[in-house]
């Protein structure tokens, strides 16, 4: 695009911005837009404005600029030029230092957000930079969207306990499978589970969650003392006996209300207690309804197959696997 | 036995907790105004968007709460699945852009127009008139190179604040700086900004401790 050319005389009445008071008028357009303005900021700024009709005049040429920096196009704002590199001598002078910005913003942009990680039966707690705190569960994974958006989290597999700092209304956002949490600042856990359910729990603050937000499915808002089950079947909307129950796990104590055995297993796993693996798909479709303390966690197997029809053999490598008790009948506890 | 234990979680319809906002049965409602961080923003920046607005615009007509007003129903109707800037920038954004739009028009009724009027048309709602929106889309136009051609940590704040909306204590933050350094850099990226605008060519003089590649 060629420079354009600014033919309106009125541009003559232009403030020069480096006087003193192009100065002035530009701080005040970036406090306006970049910092606390509570009323009595307010009456300062309208007094200032209203002693001089220029300081009027040079205020609204700052204000503009920062007006239509707003309503920049952001692909083409943010992303960086490409150029061919024969065009490289042509643009030496303005675009040389605006190439190097550019490089490095591709590689800002490109660089992916930090990734958070545990090992089975490690946990780890996070400060994120905002002052929002994660806790980790063992075997878990987590990572930021980018570097440009680190209060964009992703839970890849496992469960986190978060802290969310406020930050100037900024949503705080986790996705986990197709559910996507988003919130202001609170404290409430995310689980991710098998078969792509997901369990979020409020212990404070409000959070929204949604399925699939690609299709626009229904969103519900939890309280503090609520749960949801995030699946395919859509979102299941529950209450906790006490609100500081969610993320229980924090605590090594784990609670499943008629949740999948593969469910109660994997978590098991995140442990990093023996083995333990499930003969069939069946076997793991069976439902429990427990709570326990994870010191606990051998007993608990190995009293599985009083409560459910399973027995426990080994795997020949160390660890168990769970199967049906009658493999000739393997149980179909949903099937009719 | 662990089904002793087992009410640690119940499952129950979350019957009268809310109001519609967290009815899970109204479909679709991904509305800004449906969200907790709404009526979170709304608490607390009206009386702010409120007193800048009487501060910045007068009394009135139009009055400064009805225009404020207009700007928070705006968000409130956005879908929730719209990236936007920060619902307070947004809010500040629109009610400025609504307060102009209405002095243009008043102002082209009286057939006097503003000194600065050419650097305000360009909010494409109202396209006041033909040259007027060429002017703003050249603005526009080199107003992209400049901020192209600014400095990475320039471009990086400035857009942090303008597009996303995010104070520049929250940028301190988030890019581990301390936040009068960031005003210091949006304000000397907004000085380029605006001699570009005024001489019509990028002029990057003037930005502090970048490695200057120019004579």
């Amino acid at each position: 695009m060629e420079p354009p050319i600014i033919e309106d005389c009125r541009v003559n009445e232009a403030v020069d911005p480096d006087s003193p008071l192009g100065q002035t008028a530009r701080a005040w357009a970036l406090a306006v837009m970049g910092e606390d303005f509570p009323p009595e900021r307010s009456r300062q700024f309208g007094a200032w404005l209203d002693a001089d009709p220029r300081h009027r005049h040079a205020y609204e040429q700052a204000e503009a600029v920062v007006m239509m920096l707003g309503a920049l196009r952001t692909p083409t704002a943010i992303e960086p030029v490409r150029r061919p590199a024969a065009r490289w001598r042509v643009l030496a002078m303005a675009a040389a230092g605006g190439l190097l910005a550019a490089c490095l913003a591709l590689a800002v942009l490109a660089l992916p957000g930090p990734t958070y990680e545990t090992r089975p039966g490690e946990s780890h707690q996070v400060a994120l930079s905002d002052g929002s705190q994660i806790i980790l569960a063992p075997a878990s994974r987590l990572h930021a969207a980018s570097r440009w958006r680190p209060r964009a989290l992703s839970l890849e597999h496992g469960e986190a306990f978060f802290v969310v700092a406020h930050q100037g209304g900024q949503p705080f956002t986790v996705q986990a499978g197709d559910a996507l949490v988003r919130v202001v600042g609170t404290r409430f856990n995310v689980h991710s589970g098998v078969g792509r359910a997901v369990r979020v729990e409020v212990e404070q603050g409000v959070v929204q969650v949604s399925n699939r937000p690609d299709r626009q499915d229904r969103v519900v808002t939890l309280r503090a003392g609520q749960t949801v089950v995030a699946d395919t079947r859509g979102l299941t909307v529950g209450t906790l006996a006490q609100a500081d129950l969610a993320g229980g796990w924090r605590q090594g104590r784990l609670a499943y209300d008629d949740a999948p055995l593969a469910e109660v297993v994997a978590d098991l796993n995140r442990y990093g207690r023996r083995p333990l693996a499930i003969g069939s798909p069946a076997t793991g479709r069976l439902k429990v309804t427990t709570a326990f303390d994870v010191a606990q966690a051998d007993r608990f197997v190995a009293e599985l197959p009083r409560v459910l029809p399973v027995r426990l053999t080994p795997d020949g490598r160390g660890g168990r696997i769970l199967v049906a008790a009658d493999p000739k009948r393997a149980p179909e506890p949903h099937a009719p | 036995m662990f089904e002793a234990k087992t009410s640690k979680l119940r499952i129950v319809e979350p019957s009268g907790l809310e109001p519609a906002a967290a009815r899970p049965s109204g479909a679709g409602t991904g509305r800004w105004r449906d969200r907790p961080s709404y009526s979170a923003t709304y608490a607390r920046e009206w009386r702010d968007v409120c007193a800048f607005l009487r501060a910045r615009f007068g009394p009135g007509p139009p009055d400064p709460e009805d225009v404020a007003q207009q700007a928070f129903f705006k968000l409130g109707e956005l879908e929730g699945a719209e990236r936007i800037e920060s619902p307070r920038a947004f809010v500040f954004r629109v009610a400025i852009n609504l307060m102009l739009d209405e002095r243009r028009s008043q102002a082209r009724v009286s057939r006097t127009l503003d000194a600065s009027a050419p650097l305000l048309a360009i909010d494409s709602e109202e396209t006041p008139d033909l040259e007027r929106s060429l002017i703003a889309k050249q603005q526009m136009g080199l107003l992209e190179k400049v901020v192209q051609g600014l400095p990475d940590r320039h471009r990086r704040y400035l857009l942090a604040n303008r597009l996303e909306g995010q104070s520049f204590v929250a940028i301190a933050e988030r890019f581990g700086v301390s936040p009068s350094l960031v005003r210091k850099t949006v304000e000397e990226a907004l000085a380029v900004c605006q001699r570009a605008l005024i001489h019509g060519t990028a002029d990057y003089r003037g930005l502090s401790r970048e490695r200057s590649r120019r004579s």
